[in-house]
């Protein structure tokens, strides 16, 4: 299936060839973190470097990273911009629609924090108040570069799932973070 | 015909409306009383062909700006404290500088203009002919209320709603006076000055 088995850890070929064996959470991983689902929705100006990433200069889907349109096909949202109090059921509501395993990267200070509207009547301090968040980037707005940084980040963290830890979620999540208030 | 010369024709019928020293930007300003905004704008919108509203909104002259309307653990101010806030909100001071070592920008005592209304602001242009007003309006801060332009200007179902959100101010005759920005379980209206803030569930 066009799978360079040569450059990978972890794969053991069999002398004369057609069998590879591995373990299943090394390919569960590997197969989770080469097709990172995102959501598409923007919430302010985070969204703009989040639309540059996925454009031609940054060219998000080399990494696996291909917009889906629905929450139902999403494996990863990236929460770009100011999340107001309004906002925060729609963003509960399709954060449950999502299918497990499903993760959460908080783009820019206003996602990160509520950051220059902190003190605002109407913002969110910070979308880790109403969703458990995996992976967060500072910046205003981060740039592409920070927002595939933050991809490889939490591709580092999916290959610590393990399989036995029920819906193979990583260590920190296991231990409870993944629980809605 | 000019600003001036509607003002002049439409006199004869509202003798409350008056030239205001306030412009706003090119926007010629009036005042025109409460009772009287509506049919005004019925006139301008049938007569002078005024077929665009381009904003309406509020101005709250109480007067002394406090921050108030800050969370509890920043907006202290001296003997301002009213209501003191439950020990476990506020932040620990040796983090973040309490504001009352801030440099304070504003007056303490109440400004001179300072009076206890409301002032509601419409700007309204003719697209035709170019012709741009504002219609400044006073009403009590108390129970506000000020007559709706809906079914005159299109655009005046949701920015008599925004105003209403933001200020509570109440108007009569719309069909449909909800919030629009804010979400419904907001407390209070954010843009008074006296406004409180009330820590929800997602503060």
């Amino acid at each position: 299936m066009g799978i360079i088995l040569d450059n990978l850890p972890k794969i053991e070929r069999l002398p004369g060839g057609g069998i590879a064996l591995t373990t299943a959470d090394f390919l569960i991983n590997w197969s989770r973190n080469s097709s990172m689902w995102p959501l598409t929705f923007g919430l302010a100006c985070c969204a703009i470097e989040m639309m540059a990433a996925y454009a031609s200069r940054f060219d998000f889907e080399r990494m696996g990273v291909f917009p889906r349109p629905t929450p139902r096909q999403a494996d990863v949202m990236f929460v770009a911009g100011t999340v107001a109090k309004k906002m925060a059921p729609p963003i509960i509501r399709i954060y449950k629609q999502m299918p497990e395993p499903k993760f959460v990267i908080a783009m820019g200070g206003c996602a990160n924090c509520g950051g220059p509207f902190y003190d605002s009547y109407s913002v969110v301090k910070g979308v880790d108040r109403i969703i458990p968040v995996d992976v967060y980037i500072p910046g205003c707005p981060p740039r592409p570069e920070a927002l595939m940084y933050a991809v490889i980040k939490l591709q580092q963290k999916i290959r610590l799932m393990k399989v036995k830890n029920g819906h193979g979620a990583t260590p920190l999540q296991s231990a409870g973070a993944r629980k809605l208030v | 015909m000019t600003a001036e010369e509607i003002l002049t024709e439409l006199q004869a019928s509202f003798p409350g409306l008056a030239k205001s020293d306030a412009q706003v930007k090119d926007y010629p300003a009036w005042t025109v009383p409460a009772q009287s905004v509506r049919a005004v704008c019925e006139r301008l919108r049938s007569k002078f062909s005024f077929d665009y509203l381009d904003v309406i909104t509020a101005v709250d002259w109480s007067g002394q700006v406090n921050p108030k309307g800050y969370p509890q653990s920043l907006g202290q101010q001296g003997s301002e404290a009213a209501g003191q806030p439950d020990s476990q909100t506020a932040q620990p001071s040796s983090l973040i500088p309490h504001p009352s070592s801030f440099p304070q920008g504003r007056p303490a005592a109440q400004p001179a203009g300072a009076r206890d209304i409301f002032e509601l602001v419409y700007l309204v242009s003719a697209l035709s002919t170019g012709v741009k007003i504002c219609l400044r309006c006073e009403i009590p801060r108390k129970e506000p209320a000020a007559p709706s332009l809906y079914g005159i200007f299109m655009a005046a179902d949701w920015q008599e709603r925004e105003v209403y959100d933001l200020f509570g101010i109440h108007f009569e005759g719309h069909p449909n006076l909800k919030r629009i920005l804010t979400p419904e379980t907001q407390a209070g209206y954010p843009l008074r000055k006296d406004y409180e803030h009330v820590s929800d569930r997602y503060d």
